[in-house]
């Protein structure tokens, strides 16, 4: 009834519309609300201003024409005023003194002299620093020890790297007593960030060790008990203690792990770069491991990255220059047809690709679709010198390689790899395999260690992080256009070749070069360029480093992703059987039904229904409402039945 | 054992030697009185310093077991005494007795004059009995009559009191609880520990017999023992952080009464045992923090307060050991 009034109502006005418009003025100029334009109040409000430029369409509208007129007017002077407040005085008058100034000759002239005496000290400082000491710098450079190098470590190490490195330096220095302590202490403070050791003021070391799992605890109870020896007991402490101490802490140290590492990379790396590395990486592990190369080779002047376009995409050629090297973990990253299509191709330009730790014999698409030249450098930074007192057969055994590695890092690498292995820090095993080059393709494919030689473990020796920038600047330097040797002994690295050519023809059998081959691109690092305990300034190229996706293209819906996972059988299994009970869903509810002729119990049907959905939609208070009303209703349809 | 009875006749314990007889006597304790491992090592500590050890648990843990097994590997004598209000100082020093037939007084030794006592219950005796038995293990000797008589060595009284029982007893003062060594908690066993208590026993094992158990070495060893413990080397840094430990008990705020000089006495010879059980001739902060509480327990009062608190002597001791700084390495 409401509804029907009111809208009677509104055709009543619709109606009265047409004859009332003659009269609208009139009404209007009547109204209480037309006052706004007889007498606006003062100062006009933002609505009233709205209407000034409609005003003069108003008739008997004067005042709020001269009103708005005089609200312009304000407007206009407090803008004049701004802008004259706006230009400070003190502007005012440094620009006439510059006026005044550009008059004066001598002044300018003056001004200009001094600033050309600048212009040219700065070049004579940059001369002299980049061009005239260059050699002195690089002589320098070259003969910095491992020392600076460890001195760089510790810049971006922990407390406990640290305290490693000193205990390093003391043992190579002699100074054997500090050297044990530093131990200890190396291995409590890896122990303390590992989360393992709650080191206090009031802790004796007895008491941090036993913190320590049963199992895990022998080496730094040993430890311990060696300093306390010296210390609390008065024996003296000689190199052997130092060098037991050492060994203990190693073993300490390994017991923990890799775990280590990773959160004192993460640590140094910050939490954001790490993460977003952790997700391109897949895992904390390979983020951490890949980290420690990345960083070094980055503060070392090359340049590493993150693959700026996947491996499965056509454009692989277009966004990753053949002039690159590409860091490929196939352990991690898993290759499709696409990724291994273009990767060929890539390389087959001229690209470097670096396999992790990987077998290329196993990647037949590089070694044999391809059949490109290949030339193996194997490298193990081991960190772990325990190993080096298993056997010393397996000392001999890298002696051998060691020999090769001397000819591929020249002569005056040889002490230093000596004193490596006399020092028992590091070893080095070398080898280097080569086929007949192949006319087919420019490109190299390269073995590489696991990057776990390159982990912040591995790198924790000075000597270790040394080897391994070599060993990356000879990896990726650019290739030279080298005369190939007459001999063998002319070139130690192309001796080496001819010495060990072990990659497999198609039969998996070793093949020795064809002397007829022609002369190949070896990437073989010539002496002179290769010594320098740093990085010399030549061309390298840009490492790219492949993610853990970067090899498969991502699913592009759901079901493409079962499919990718292998599921596609299961899903359609699953679509057949769903299907199948919607059908006998359907054929069991689409059954006619009897017909409900009675008024009650269809309303008592209903009411049940509705009872139930409310029911289904935890509606308590309808349901209960409905369902007793259902419940009435079917017990008077029962009695009256 | 032909080496180790070698080394008995020539009496000289090296470091090694000592640490093996050690852990084999432990062992062979660890035989019968199951899961008691801590308090085995604080009594052969307690045997091979010349101390006394107040032993604080409940019945039924085993301590008449132990005394006796401790007697027997070492190849010494056990005697025990229960301790009530009506004991009198001569039933455990002993007494003179008219002899008939030859008309004199004759010194019938009492249960003191054994290697191992055990005094049960002392705090059921009153004071009297009490320090006479207190004197006897602080001299070494008593005096019947006028007369001293010195006690056998190694001379050791194991001493038991009940915690649970108030009513009747007289507690040790201060001074007397001073004259033992350490103060070993009995621990009642967990589950396991008791199940494999009641299969040991299952299995027939008598300990009224105690066949398991046999003679070790013998008290000349033990004496040996004792001497080379006393010349461990303890270095003053380790000395210094000793004494630091007792002093801090006096300064507590949670202790009525800290612990003397001869708490620091006590630390350093349990320290040296401890060490030498290791295989070590030296004292580490390690050894003297790990006898802090079973050498100081006893030799401290507990402030009103702190009492009230809920507070014991254990946790007032374990807190200066948390928070006094140990000897840090230069």
């Amino acid at each position: 009834m409401m509804l029907r009034a009111r809208s009677a109502v509104f055709l009543l006005a619709l109606l009265a519309a047409a004859p009332a418009t003659a009269r609208s003025d009139d009404a209007i100029s009547k109204h209480e609300d037309y006052t706004f334009c007889q007498k606006p109040n003062l100062p006009l409000s933002p609505d009233v201003r709205a209407l000034c430029p409609l005003a003069a369409e108003v008739p008997e509208c004067a005042a709020l024409i001269d009103a708005c007129e005089a609200a312009r007017k304000e407007d206009e002077e407090k803008a004049e005023k701004t802008r004259h407040v706006s230009t400070p005085a003190w502007m005012q008058a440094l620009g006439k003194w510059f006026a005044e100034l550009s008059l004066n000759d001598a002044v300018l002239n003056g001004l200009r002299a001094l600033g050309i005496v600048a212009l040219l000290w700065v070049l004579w400082w940059a001369v002299r620093r980049f061009v005239l000491l260059a050699p002195w710098r690089s002589e320098d450079a070259e003969a910095a020890d491992a020392n600076q190098v460890a001195r760089d470590v510790v810049k971006q190490s922990t407390p406990a790297d640290a305290l490693w490195l000193a205990a390093e330096l003391a043992l190579q220095e002699g100074r054997s007593e500090e050297a044990t302590r530093l131990y200890l202490h190396a291995a409590i403070e890896h122990g303390h960030e590992a989360g393992k050791i709650r080191k206090t003021e009031a802790n004796t070391y007895g008491e941090c060790a036993r913190q320590i799992p049963r199992a895990e605890r022998a080496p730094l109870s040993d430890l311990v008990r060696e300093v306390e020896r010296h210390d609390f007991g008065g024996e003296e402490l000689g190199h052997e203690n130092a060098a037991r101490a050492r060994g203990l802490a190693l073993s300490f140290l390994r017991s923990m792990g890799l775990k280590l590492g990773t959160m004192a990379l993460l640590l140094l790396s910050g939490c954001d770069q790490a993460n977003d590395l952790k997700k391109y990486m897949g895992g904390d592990k390979r983020a951490a491991e890949i980290q420690s190369v990345w960083s070094t080779l980055q503060n070392k002047g090359l340049e590493a990255r993150t693959l700026p376009i996947p491996l499965y995409d056509l454009k692989l050629r277009e966004q990753v220059h053949c002039n690159s090297a590409i860091w490929l973990d196939t352990h991690q990253t898993e290759l499709d047809d696409n990724a291994r299509r273009n990767l060929g191709e890539w390389v087959k330009c001229g690209g470097l690709l670096l396999l992790v730790d990987s077998d290329i014999r196993s990647h037949g698409f590089l070694a044999q679709e391809h059949k490109l030249q290949t030339l193996r450098l194997h490298a193990d930074l081991l960190a772990d010198s325990a190993r080096s007192t298993e056997a010393d057969e397996q000392l001999s055994a890298r002696a051998v390689g060691c020999t090769q590695a001397r000819a591929m890092f020249g002569d005056k690498e040889k002490n230093a790899i000596d004193g490596i292995f006399a020092n028992d820090t590091a070893l080095l095993s070398c080898g280097t395999e080569a086929d007949a080059p192949s006319a087919h393709g420019e490109g190299l494919v390269r073995r590489i260690p696991g990057v776990s030689a390159f982990s912040n473990l591995g790198l924790r020796r000075p000597q270790n992080e040394a080897l391994a920038i070599r060993y990356f600047d000879a990896l990726l330097a650019l290739p030279v256009e080298q005369p190939v040797p007459t001999s063998p002994t002319d070139d130690p690295a192309r001796a080496v070749d001819d010495e060990e050519p072990t990659e497999p023809d198609s039969e998996g059998n070793d093949r020795v070069p064809s002397p007829d081959a022609p002369p190949s691109k070896h990437l073989v690092p010539s002496p002179e360029k290769t010594h320098a305990p740093t990085i010399a300034p030549r061309s390298h190229r840009t490492l790219y480093i492949a993610g853990a996706d970067s090899g498969t293209r991502p699913a592009t819906s759901p079901v493409h992703a079962l499919y990718l996972a292998g599921l596609g059988p299961f899903f359609w299994h699953g679509v057949a059987g769903t299907l199948l009970l919607l059908w006998a869903g359907a054929a069991r509810l689409g059954r006619a039904r009897r017909v409900l002729t009675n008024n009650r119990e269809r309303y008592a049907t209903h009411v049940e229904t509705l009872g139930m959905h409310y029911a289904y939609n935890m509606s308590n208070k309808h349901k209960r409402e409905l369902l007793a009303q259902w419940l009435r209703t079917r017990n008077k349809t029962r009695n009256t039945q | 054992m032909a080496a180790h009875s070698k080394q008995d006749k020539e009496h000289t314990v090296t470091p090694n030697d000592f640490a093996a007889r050690f852990t084999d006597l432990h062992q062979t304790l660890a035989r019968v009185l199951v899961g008691q491992d801590e308090l085995i090592e604080s009594v052969l500590v307690a045997v091979f310093a010349r101390g006394h050890v107040l032993l604080e648990g409940n019945p039924g843990l085993g301590k008449t077991l132990l005394a006796r097994a401790l007697a027997k590997a070492i190849g010494g004598d056990f005697k025990r005494v229960q301790f009530t209000p009506d004991l009198m100082p001569s039933d455990i020093t002993g007494s003179s007795v008219y002899n008939r037939n030859t008309g004199e007084f004759v010194f019938s030794p009492g249960p003191v004059f054994t290697p191992v006592l055990l005094a049960d219950e002392i705090n059921r005796a009153p004071a009297k009995t009490q320090s006479a038995l207190l004197e006897a293990m602080g001299e070494g000797q008593v005096s019947v009559e006028g007369v001293a008589r010195r006690l056998p060595e190694p001379f050791l009284v194991l001493a038991t009191q009940n915690p649970i029982e108030s009513q009747g007893t007289y507690p040790l003062p201060e001074a007397q609880l001073d004259r033992f060594l350490v103060k070993a908690l009995v621990k009642l066993p967990d589950v396991d520990t008791e199940a494999r208590i009641v299969q040991l026993h299952a299995a027939g094992f008598d300990p009224s017999n105690l066949d398991e158990v046999t003679v070790r070495m013998d008290l000349a060893t033990v004496a040996a023992m004792t001497a080379a413990a006393a010349a461990v080397h303890i270095d003053p840094v380790v000395v210094r952080y000793l004494c630091e430990i007792v002093a801090a008990t006096r300064k507590d705020s949670g202790l009525s009464i800290g612990a003397s000089p001869r708490a620091s006495i006590a630390l350093l010879k349990t320290s040296r045992v401890l060490a030498l059980s290791e295989g070590r001739a030296y004292v580490t902060p390690d050894d003297v923090k790990r006898q802090a509480l079973a050498v100081l327990r006893h030799r401290v009062a507990l402030h009103p307060d702190s009492e009230l608190q809920g507070a014991t002597e254990d946790g007032v001791l374990e807190q200066i050991l948390r928070t006094l700084p140990a000897p840090r390495l230069q």
